[in-house]
């Protein structure tokens, strides 16, 4: 059997879906990759391809006091936050799953809403808050702020795990004569670890990253790792900037391959359509 | 429920304090006025310098919404056309750059777009296409090109969900009436996506209106959106008033074209259907 020739209108979609397809592929990936190799570099400039090769600029990140306290304050406020977002994240995705109430569906997008709001909006709101109470910005209030924005992470991921789970082996540990709290701690948080553990994750990296809100709530004597950056940036493209932010990547890659071995890839992709 | 105990303390109530600050007069940090005001929006909205800012941050949010559209849409139709494998590696690409930092991805644009050193620049040169080095880095075009790949996935991720809600019946329906793929695209494939190509310009179109951090830096010192401006006058004047009125109103204005945004969208929704 002969098969019909290609219509030349096909072919010159299929050439110009492909040379979309590459370049875009190519700018969503490139820049970070580029970013890795000129933290490299052992010019004083940045200059691509670099003009030999050294460690220099990673000792220097390791030398510069103030991108050391930078980067100890952001982990610091990334754990904190963390730990604030499960206590106060996990419980509220029961009742939003499995009570039914009037109002219920209202409450979830309040929770959400974080995720469609500007940062800059929230980061404002926050400063004009602390300010009318009179409180000076500090590390709690940089935490707290932190917090705001990364709620619904915890909350989605729980929730999305509680709507899988099985109801029937609970019911089956409360007849066999569980109580309520060894029923959640041997069935319910066993099954739904993985959903709880990967929102931890991005919640980390979503405060260890977070800029928007950052520039409003933090001091100028307390800046996180993002605005150091920022300030390094704006004013000297300094190549120190390259060391940092190549281990800024790896950080993002590693919470990526540690979210998709919990929930699979698919699943974050389901939830990166969410975030704004 | 704490969370939502926690939320209105820390969310609802600096929102509403936001619309409130551009109605009472606010100096050093207090409330120095003892009646509501409208004053900061006559002052804001009678100024054809501020409509200027407006409008160069909608051609912002809108330029870098039709970019998206244009290169996310043919990765996220590759995805659909492609076996598992591929896809995994697709989707690691895209989402990869959605959770680095954005100071850390604007920076990568800065050494590609940057002055006479930068990536293009000194490949042009070097195979001779310009003489003299071209300015992209400190231009809308180069603010436009960082928030196009910053943006990307949040393009990509609806349409992918769009197009694989497709019934794959239709496209053999028509090419079993004699379209060519070409037509079965534009005819069928394009317009059935259209929910998700809407939430995705949806959301880019938010995203890019509000940023900051790409105008500031692949904008340079000087290039004001209102974003930028905002920020400038909250931490640098201490200009509280006009932050709390123009805040309110791209929170307003972003708020309007979602709302147009997702109008159309429930209309062709159920066209398509």
């Amino acid at each position: 059997m002969r098969r019909a020739p290609t219509p030349p209108g096909d072919m010159l979609l299929a050439a110009v879906l492909a040379v979309f397809c590459v370049v875009s592929l190519l700018a969503l990936v490139f820049p970070s990759v580029l970013v890795v190799i000129t933290s490299f570099n052992a010019s004083d400039f940045l200059t691509f391809p670099p003009q030999g090769w050294s460690l220099r600029w990673y000792t220097a990140m390791a030398k510069n006091w103030e991108v050391r306290q930078a980067a100890w304050l952001s982990l610091k406020v990334a754990a904190l936050v963390v730990a604030i977002d499960l206590l106060l994240g996990v419980p509220a995705a029961f009742p939003l799953t499995r009570a039914r109430f009037r109002g219920r569906d209202f409450l979830g997008t309040f929770i959400l809403s974080p995720l469609m709001l500007p940062g800059i909006v929230i980061g404002i709101g926050l400063l004009f808050f602390y300010m009318l109470l009179g409180l000076s910005l500090s590390f709690s209030l940089l935490v707290i702020s932190h917090v705001v924005v990364t709620l619904p992470f915890i909350v989605s991921l729980t929730s999305a795990r509680l709507t899988t789970l099985d109801p029937t082996y609970e019911e089956a540990a409360l007849n066999l004569g569980a109580s309520q709290v060894q029923k959640f701690i041997h069935i319910v948080l066993p099954q739904l670890w993985p959903g709880v553990a990967a929102g931890a994750a991005f919640a980390f990296l979503l405060s260890f990253d977070n800029f928007t809100v950052s520039l409003f709530t933090a001091s100028d004597r307390l800046r996180p790792l993002p605005i150091v950056l920022f300030y390094l940036l704006r004013y000297d493209i300094s190549p120190l900037v390259g060391a940092v932010s190549s281990l800024e990547i790896v950080l993002a890659l590693l919470v990526l391959l540690v979210g998709s071995r919990l929930l699979g890839v698919t699943r974050i992709a389901q939830l990166g359509k969410r975030v704004t | 429920m704490p969370a939502v105990g926690y939320l209105i303390v820390f969310l609802a109530i600096p929102l509403l304090l936001l619309f409130t600050f551009g109605l009472v007069d606010i100096r050093g940090g207090r409330v120095v006025s003892d009646s509501w005001t409208l004053e900061h929006y006559a002052r804001v909205l009678g100024d054809p310098f501020y409509y200027r800012i407006f409008l160069r941050t909608l051609w912002m949010g809108l330029g870098a919404t039709i970019l998206c559209l244009i290169f996310g849409y043919p990765v996220a139709y590759l995805f659909t056309r492609v076996g598992p494998a591929v896809r995994q590696a697709l989707l690691v690409m895209i989402l990869a750059p959605l959770l680095t930092n954005a100071v850390v991805r604007t920076f990568g644009w800065m050494i590609i777009l940057g002055g006479q050193k930068g990536l293009i620049n000194a490949l042009l040169l070097r195979l001779g296409v310009i003489e003299e080095p071209v300015k992209i880095l400190y231009t809308m075009n180069g603010v436009l090109i960082g928030l196009t790949q910053i943006q990307l996935p949040f393009m990509i991720l609806p349409i992918i969900a769009a197009l694989e809600r497709q019934d794959g019946s239709l496209h053999e329906a028509a090419a079993g009436l004699g379209a060519t793929w070409a037509q079965t695209f534009f005819h069928v494939v394009v317009p059935l996506s259209l929910p998700g190509i809407l939430t995705g310009s949806a959301l880019v179109f938010v995203i890019s209106y509000t940023n900051f951090a790409v105008p500031a830096l692949l904008g340079g010192g000087s290039f004001a959106v209102i974003p930028t401006f905002i920020f400038e006058q909250i931490s640098a004047l201490l200009q509280w008033n006009n932050g709390a009125v123009l805040a309110s109103l791209l929170l307003g204005t972003a708020m309007v074209m979602l709302w147009l945004f997702n109008r159309t969208s429930a209309r062709l929704l159920r066209w398509t259907r």
